[in-house]
Order: C-alpha cells, then sequence, then structure tokens
C-alpha cells in the first residue's frame, strides 16, 4: 500500500539528486551509463576475471563445505549492504533537514522506503558487480538459464534484504542521534565501526580463513548459526543447482519452502520496518543536558607538569582536548588500529627483523595521515584564529606537530612491541632500533602531513572528500614508492662498490634522511600558502 | 498601530488558540514552555519576542506539530493539536531558527523537493517556483548549488519553501538574520502583503524595530513564561514605559553599566 500512494517518490527524487549532485551535467543520461556498464561487466569483463580463480573456486562449489561458502559469502554481502546505508545515513547527520521534512504532512515510513529507493540505483550497480562475478563462476559449471535466474533472484532478495535493513537501522539510528551535539558525534563514530565487520570478513577470506571450513565440526557450528536467519536460506538451493547442472528441479521440496521463508522474510522486514519507523519518528529532544568537560584529567596534569604552565602548554591541551573529544576521532582511530592489527594476523609474514619492520612501518603513514589532517579539518577558521592573533606560525606549529606526535608515538610503541614479541618473536636489540627508526620516520610524516594539509587543504571530511583522500595516497605512495626504489637500487650499489650483502638497514637510514628533506621542503610550502590564507 | 485599524482588519475569530500548552524536559526539571494561555486570530501578525532560550522556538515547533506537548494541547483553525498534526502541517508554513537546507541542490531543486512534501502539483508547483524565485530576485540563479549561495541568499530560499504550498498560517523564526538592509525591506513588505491575503503570521525576532514595524499584536516569554501580550501601547502602558525596547529590558532585565565593564578590574 505504502509503495502506491507514492508519497515516496519526493525522497527517492531527492536522494537521487543528492547524490548525483556532483555530476549533474551527465545525471539525464547517468542511468542509461550505469545500465550499460553493468551488462558490459556481467558478459564480457566478469567471465574473463573469474577466469583466475576458477579452479579454486570449483575445488571449493563442488566440495562438502560448499554450503558454508556460500554462506560465507552471504554473510559479507549482508554486513557491507546493511553497514553501508548505516554509514552513509549517520555519518553526517542534520537535524534541521528533519525538521523541514517533518513540519510537512508526511508519514516515516515515506522518507525510508523514499531513500532505500532512491540509493537503490548506486548499491544495485555495486550488487550487481559482485553478482556478477558469482554467477558468471557458477556459468563455467554449465547451470542452464532457469538456474542462473534463481540464483539471480536469491542474490537479488539478499541484496534487498541487507540494504532495507541498513536503510531502516541507518534513519532509527539518525533519529535517536541527530537531536544532540553528542548523539551527531557518536554517529560519525558509529559510521566507521559499523565498517569493521565487512572488512575484517574480506580479509579472513583473502587470508585463507575459508580453510578452516574443511573442519567439519567448524563447519557445522557456521552453518547451525547462520542457517538460523531466513536471510541465508537460498545457499541450498545454489549449492544443490551447481551439484546438478541443467537439472532445474534438483531441489527438494524442503529447499523451495525455505525460498519462499527467504522472501517472505524481506517482505516481513518491509513491512516492520515501516511500521517500526511509523511509531519510533521523533523529534523530541530527549534532554536538554549538555556534555561537561573535565579540564584537569590526570593526561593534562602531567602535560602541564612536564611542559610547564605557559601558552604553549595551553594551546597544546586546547588541541588535544578538541581532538579526543570527538567520539569520531576516537573511532576512527580504532579503526586504522584494528585495520592494521588485522592485517598482521591475517597475512603474517616470516619470522625476521626486515619483515617485522615492513610489516609496521605502513602504520606511520596511516597514523601520520589521520592525525595530521586535523590541522586543516578543525576548519579554516581555526587557521585564521591562529593568524588574527600575535601567536607565530612557528608556535602553531609547534603546538600541532608536539600533539600529533605525543598521540601517535605511544599507539606506534604499543603496536610494535606487541607485535614483534608476540608474532615476529625478535630479540630486544632488533626491536628497539626498529622502533627507533619508525618513531624517527613516522616524526618526518608528522612534518610532512601537516605541510601536505596546508598546502592542499581538506577543511571538511564530506565537502573535501577528494583533498582528503588525496593526501591520504600521496602520503602512503610517499613512502612505499622511495622505500623499495632506494631498497632496490642500494642492494646493486652497495653490493657492487662495497661487497655489502645485507642493505636492508642503509636503505632505511638514506630513506629517513630523504623523507625529512621532502617534509620540510613540503611543511615550507604549506607554511607559505597559510600566510596567504585569507 | 492604531487599535481602530487594527480592529477593522483583523477578524476576531481565533485562529491559535492554545490551552496550558507546555513542553518539559528531563522529567520537568526544564520547563521550555510553561502553561501557555494565547489566543492569535485569523489574519493578524502576531510577534513573539524573548530572550535567548526563553521558549519562542518551542512554541512554533509545538504549534507545527514537529514536537508533541508534554500537557495541554491546541486548537489551530478547528484542528486538535494533538489529533489531527498532519492537518495542522498542511495549512502551516515554517521558516524555521537554524534552517535545514540541502546544500546539494540547486534552488529549484530544493523548492521542488519542499513543493512534493506538500503535494503541490506539477505546473502549479513550476508556476509557483518560478514566481518566488523571481520575488526573492534569485530566479538567474535557480540552477546554482545551494552550498555556493549567501547565508542571505539561503534565508531567502528558505522563506520562499515557507511559502510554497500559500500556507494559512505562516511561522517565521527569525525572518531577517541574516539578510541585508535590501533584503530585509523586502521580507517586511511581504509581511504586510501577506498579511493584506488574510494570512496569520506568527514572527519569532530579537529585533524589535522588525516587531514593531509589521506585528499587531507582541507577547514577550521569559523562561517558558508569556508574561505579558497586547498591542505596543498597551504594552507600554502597563509596563509604565515608553518604548518597546524598554518594556521588553524591563521584563526580561538588563545590566548596567558599572557591571558591563568589571571584567576589567
Amino acid at each position: 500500500m505504502i509503495l502506491l500512494d507514492g508519497e515516496w517518490i519526493p525522497f527517492a527524487r531527492n536522494e537521487y539528486r543528492l547524490i548525483t549532485s556532483s555530476i549533474r551535467s551527465i545525471r539525464s543520461y547517468l542511468p542509461y551509463l550505469l545500465t550499460g556498464s553493468v551488462f558490459i561487466f556481467i558478459f564480457f569483463l566478469a567471465p574473463n576475471l573469474v577466469n583466475t580463480f576458477l579452479d579454486d573456486f570449483h575445488a571449493f562449489i563442488l566440495s562438502q563445505v560448499a554450503l558454508v561458502l556460500v554462506q560465507y559469502i552471504q554473510l559479507m554481502i549482508f554486513f557491507l549492504f546493511v553497514g553501508l546505508p548505516i554509514a552513509s545515513t549517520i555519518q553526517d547527520m542534520k537535524s534541521n533537514q528533519l525538521e523541514l521534512i517533518f513540519s510537512a504532512p508526511i508519514k516515516p515510513s515515506n522518507l525510508l522506503l523514499g531513500e532505500f529507493l532512491g540509493k537503490l540505483p548506486f548499491y544495485a550497480t555495486f550488487a550487481a558487480i559482485i553478482g556478477g562475478l558469482f554467477t558468471a563462476a557458477l556459468t563455467s559449471l554449465k547451470l542452464d538459464v532457469f538456474q542462473v535466474t534463481v540464483i539471480l533472484f536469491i542474490f537479488i532478495i539478499n541484496f534487498l534484504t541487507a540494504t532495507w535493513i541498513g536503510t531502516a537501522c541507518g534513519g532509527l539510528l539518525r533519529s535517536i542521534l541527530s537531536k544532540t551535539a553528542r548523539g551527531r558525534d557518536i554517529g560519525k563514530g558509529v559510521a566507521i565501526l559499523i565498517m569493521i565487520p565487512p572488512v575484517v570478513l574480506f580479509y579472513a577470506f583473502m587470508g585463507g580463513f575459508l580453510e578452516s571450513f574443511k573442519d567439519p565440526e567448524i563447519a557445522k557450528i557456521f552453518n547451525g548459526i547462520v542457517g538460523i536467519f531466513p536471510f541465508f536460506w537460498g545457499a541450498e538451493v545454489i549449492v544443490s543447482f551447481a551439484f546438478n547442472p541443467g537439472n532445474f528441479f534438483a531441489i527438494e521440496p524442503e529447499m523451495v519452502l525455505r525460498l519462499i521463508g527467504l522472501v517472505s522474510f524481506f517482505l516481513a522486514i518491509l513491512w516492520i520496518g515501516g511500521k517500526l519507523s511509523n511509531r519510533i519518528y521523533n523529534l523530541e529532544p530527549t534532554s536538554f543536558g549538555i556534555a561537561k568537560a573535565n579540564p584537569k584529567s590526570r593526561w593534562y596534569r602531567w602535560i602541564y607538569r612536564i611542559f610547564g604552565f605557559n601558552s604553549f602548554t595551553i594551546l597544546l591541551s586546547a588541541s588535544l582536548k578538541n581532538y579526543f573529544r570527538k567520539m569520531k576521532n576516537i573511532t576512527m582511530l580504532a579503526y586504522f588500529i584494528g585495520l592494521v592489527v588485522i592485517m598482521q594476523l591475517m597475512m603474517s609474514l616470516p619470522e625476521d627483523p626486515e619483515a617485522a619492520f615492513i610489516s609496521n612501518f605502513f602504520l606511520g603513514p596511516l597514523l601520520a595521515g589521520l592525525f595530521a589532517s586535523d590541522v586543516t579539518l578543525q576548519g579554516k577558521e581555526n587557521l585564521l584564529l591562529y593568524k588574527q592573533s600575535p601567536t607565530s606560525t612557528l608556535s602553531m606549529l609547534k603546538v600541532k606537530f608536539a600533539h600529533y606526535l605525543l598521540t601517535m608515538v605511544p599507539i606506534i610503541i604499543t603496536i610494535n612491541i606487541a607485535f614483534n614479541f608476540v608474532i615476529y618473536k625478535l630479540d630486544i636489540l632488533h626491536i628497539g632500533l626498529n622502533l627507533f627508526l619508525i618513531i624517527l620516520i613516522s616524526s618526518a610524516l608528522i612534518l610532512f602531513n601537516i605541510g601536505l594539509f596546508l598546502c592542499n587543504p581538506a577543511y571538511d571530511e564530506q565537502k573535501n572528500k577528494g583533498e582528503y583522500m588525496i593526501n591520504f595516497q600521496i602520503s602512503v605512495f610517499l613512502v612505499m614508492i622511495p622505500f623499495f626504489i632506494l631498497l632496490i637500487s642500494l642492494d646493486n650499489f652497495l653490493y657492487d662498490l662495497f661487497g655489502i650483502v645485507n642493505v636492508f638497514y642503509y636503505a632505511v637510514g638514506v630513506f629517513t634522511l630523504f623523507i625529512y628533506l621532502i617534509a620540510l621542503i613540503v611543511l615550507f610550502l604549506g607554511v607559505r600558502k597559510l600566510g596567504s590564507l585569507e | 498601530m492604531q487599535t481602530q485599524e487594527l480592529i477593522k482588519r483583523i477578524n476576531t475569530k481565533p485562529i491559535i488558540k492554545t490551552d496550558g500548552l507546555s513542553k518539559y524536559y528531563d522529567k520537568g526539571k526544564i520547563k521550555a514552555l510553561d502553561e501557555l494561555y494565547l489566543q492569535i486570530n485569523e489574519g493578524e501578525t502576531f510577534g513573539l519576542l524573548g530572550p535567548n532560550g526563553a521558549g519562542k522556538t518551542t512554541t512554533v515547533k509545538l504549534l507545527n506539530g514537529i514536537i508533541s506537548p508534554t500537557k495541554g494541547t491546541a486548537t489551530i483553525k478547528g484542528s486538535n493539536l494533538l489529533s489531527e498534526k498532519d492537518k495542522i502541517k498542511g495549512i502551516s508554513g515554517l521558516l524555521a531558527e537554524s534552517p535545514g537546507l540541502f546544500e546539494k541542490l540547486s534552488a529549484q531543486e530544493f523548492l521542488e523537493f519542499v513543493g512534493a512534501l506538500y503535494k503541490i502539483k506539477g505546473d502549479l508547483l513550476k508556476e509557483r517556483i518560478h514566481e518566488l524565485l523571481r520575488l526573492f530576485d534569485l530566479f538567474e540563479r535557480k540552477d546554482y548549488l545551494l552550498e555556493g549561495y549567501s547565508s542571505g541568499m539561503k534565508q531567502k530560499v528558505l522563506l520562499a519553501a515557507a511559502l510554497i504550498h500559500d500556507p494559512e498560517i505562516v511561522y517565521l523564526d527569525e525572518p531577517t538574520a541574516s539578510l541585508d538592509p535590501r533584503a530585509a525591506h523586502m521580507v517586511k513588505e511581504l509581511i504586510k502583503e501577506l498579511t493584506k491575503l488574510g494570512k496569520t503570521i506568527v514572527i519569532c525576532s530579537h529585533l524589535l524595530p522588525l516587531v514593531e514595524e509589521v506585528c499587531d499584536r507582541i507577547g514577550i516569554i521569559i523562561e517558558g513564561k508569556l508574561v505579558i501580550v497586547g498591542t505596543i501601547d498597551e504594552i507600554q502602558r502597563e509596563t509604565n514605559t515608553k518604548s518597546l525596547e524598554e518594556a521588553f529590558i524591563k521584563l526580561t532585565g538588563g545590566s548596567s553599566s558599572q557591571e558591563l565593564l568589571s571584567w576589567r578590574k
């Protein structure tokens, strides 16, 4: 009924217009462009792409663990397509927009449905890419057109279910969190954390976690847990078709019932989501209470004790407080650390000091970029505040450098020591040496990133997403490319000239000098840019 | 405004009538609005004055049905606020104090969206959007994204959005905030024109000259309580003052010149 009254149309159109705002010139033919690209991908690119892993896929899909493999893929789809709408809804909540919408006579369920349908073409494109790869892999088993159609149907229902659950949960979270500044801040944090499960599942997938399903006990437990949820009830049909290509009637009556259950589940959550939103959605502020600061915590008392009570310390404390009182910053930090930890655990390298150095080394550019982006993300006004006072640019740089170093070094020390002891089992000397070099390089990276963000400012993560991402890429590639070039070139050069075989730490030394040189140049350019800021 | 003129223009039929309308937070500890008994007549321009946090915006949000009262109720054009919210929203237009623009839309797209929320049909909507954009001098920029508009231009777009469905009651929360003098003058003239058409307008503002110029009657609200209602003459008489500003300061309290500079000691 809700679909028929058409009251969701303005919201769907609005959502579509908002998403395509930056490509307005091609908006009118975007649907054709997307559809065409998806067709080209499914029928031409995907079959070629899957050729590279077809043998492994066949071994799995025709094995005893085929069912859990399909369920695992469905689980990834579930978390991804539940997470994406939630993250996009709550990462930048504007309660005033809701106020404007609800000042008109509309039902919250229409708003939700409109947002869901407005976003659908874009998520569907993404889903078609994943589904296209999966279908191409299955087609190689010689399934007939009806079997492929049913598999695609299951995939579409899975995708719609997950996206709707994500949209409804995102909408409800928004109605709760958007009322207060604290809630909006928490929303930004949750938007980051919500994407951790699909990332973990992906890394586990890439890291060979599926091998553990060969243990029948583990497979049985996994199947027992996920099999309860109707979302996974189409997996048996997919597997049955894979084992019986060309035989459409290979599925048992019980499987057909489960398939009906899957469709009914989707329709039920569609109905429940709408009903629930009409009941729960409101714009009533829950409290007028505001968060209270704790200015004299032990951490800040410690900073005052070390640096003394002077303008530098006051500015440093203010910078730290402003950073760590934002939930989004803390969750982003947790996300990055979590990402590095997962990567280390899933793709652990051989136990030697050089491998340990390399794997820990890449935490540096990530953290330096994350922290130093704050120099402009505080907003242009914040920079102008420094500029309009007699406080010199040098004072600001000193404060920001101290802030980022004080937060980054303890994290680097903890992660390095933990992994070097537990995974790489290094001796104390190598742990100390690696740590010293990584801290030295990370300090240079902080200076580099401060300069970079001043040169190419990102004042707002949403509005200046392009600048933000470009700076991050530059920071990461600036470390990776020169480091490996140095390693390869010095390997030949030092051996030819001095007969040195192990050049690794020589390369690190030269790289450290190189990165300081680049960092100081970029910082100089950044400060010049700051001077002309108006 | 002379009382005689006022009586001639305003229909004495009440269009908004509140009955002990209240909004409490934190289990009644914070009284954003407390026991409001107010009657606003059809065709009247009513000004709601008060210091920051007095409860003006809460009143407007309650009357528009965006939030629900903790106790009490109101009748708006014969519809009950508690049971007929959609009907009330359909005849009201709101210019909020902190407006929620969709900055990635153009003015035309934004007004189309708001018009669709009020179910205005295609051709009429298009025509009305163009008329309003011309009125507010924005027609030439109708296809520019709102993120590039100045705050004054944004305020004009929001005013257009509040009027797009030609509502019978218009709530304007700080309507001339961030407008340049020319645009502010245009808004004042617009309010006067709307009143001539028989619209009922409720204005919340800190700007006393605006309220003095366009409002028929004024209510001053302090800490959620309506402390006085009447024409400017009546308020001055009752507070024994010579101007609205004086009356406002007398009712809300002000700082002495000695207090103002005490921080320098």
